[in-house]
């Protein structure tokens, strides 16, 4: 029972409302969605709050629901998911790169690509990526989290994640290069 | 000699994993003759770190929606 108290819900939505939001807006990139997530996690939390035992803070407790919450989300919606080895917009028949897609050299300075600026462009480029796509990319780069586990925890085989991870980083170095007026 | 579709998902693969012998081979050569797909090696890495550093979006939940939440923890 002690540990029960503990858990202050009534502040929770004052209290992680918006970190948990922004953390799930940051993997998934739909709002409506994202928006699901948090409350879904507020009530899983809610039910099993007699199972918390303290051992983590009550903040770590609800960031783990919520990110079972979100690979949870992807599970379901794996099914619906088509890998399409099809890169003839990024490579010819030669497999060599298209002209269109031929990367351009980048004058990258240190200080620009730290800038508000740059961090706008990736946010919306990364929105324009498919949901699976943004949730390997926030798995493996924000979450620090090696393939073998991602492709464990979303059930999916290691040649799928290597088709959706080279796919996204085509998509996302071209609308880089495209929008980022500082290249 | 690799193709640059080859030798770019191998450049996607080296982040992850330990390349073969064979493979490293290959895409030494590859990436000696080819300057689009050093391009892209230079800029995956570079954007690999933007992503690892990204501070994240800033919105917030709206107001309604916060109320709901704490209607339905309230409800309970």
């Amino acid at each position: 029972m002690q540990a029960v108290a503990a858990l202050q819900p009534r502040a929770w939505v004052d209290n992680y409302a918006d970190q948990l939001f922004r953390f799930t807006l940051t993997r998934l990139g739909d709002r409506h969605v994202a928006e699901d997530i948090v409350q879904e996690t507020f009530l899983s939390a809610w039910r099993s709050r007699d199972t918390y035992n303290g051992s983590t803070s009550e903040k770590n407790w609800l960031f783990a629901i919520c990110k079972n919450k979100i690979i949870e989300h992807f599970r379901k919606s794996k099914n619906q998911l088509v890998v399409e080895d099809n890169d003839a917009l990024y490579f010819d028949e030669t497999e060599h790169w298209t002209e269109t897609a031929a990367p351009a050299g980048w004058q990258t300075g240190q200080e620009e690509s730290n800038s508000a600026e740059f961090y706008r462009v990736l946010h919306q480029c990364k929105g324009k990526l498919k949901d699976i796509q943004q949730t390997i990319f926030s798995m493996k780069y924000l979450d620090d989290i090696t393939a073998r586990e991602i492709c464990k925890a979303l059930g999916i085989t290691t040649q799928n994640y290597w088709v959706i991870m080279h796919r996204a980083k085509l998509q996302l170095r071209a609308c880089i290069e495209k929008n980022w007026i500082n290249l | 000699m690799l193709s640059c579709k080859k030798a770019t998902m191998l450049i996607t693969q080296q982040e992850d994993r330990q390349l073969n012998l064979m493979e490293k081979f290959q895409l030494h050569v590859h990436l000696k003759a080819c300057d689009l797909c050093r391009m892209f090696r230079d800029q995956s890495r570079w954007l690999a770190q933007r992503l690892q550093n990204d501070p994240g979006v800033q919105d917030k939940l709206s107001e309604e929606k916060k109320q709901a939440l704490r209607d339905m923890l309230e409800d309970k």
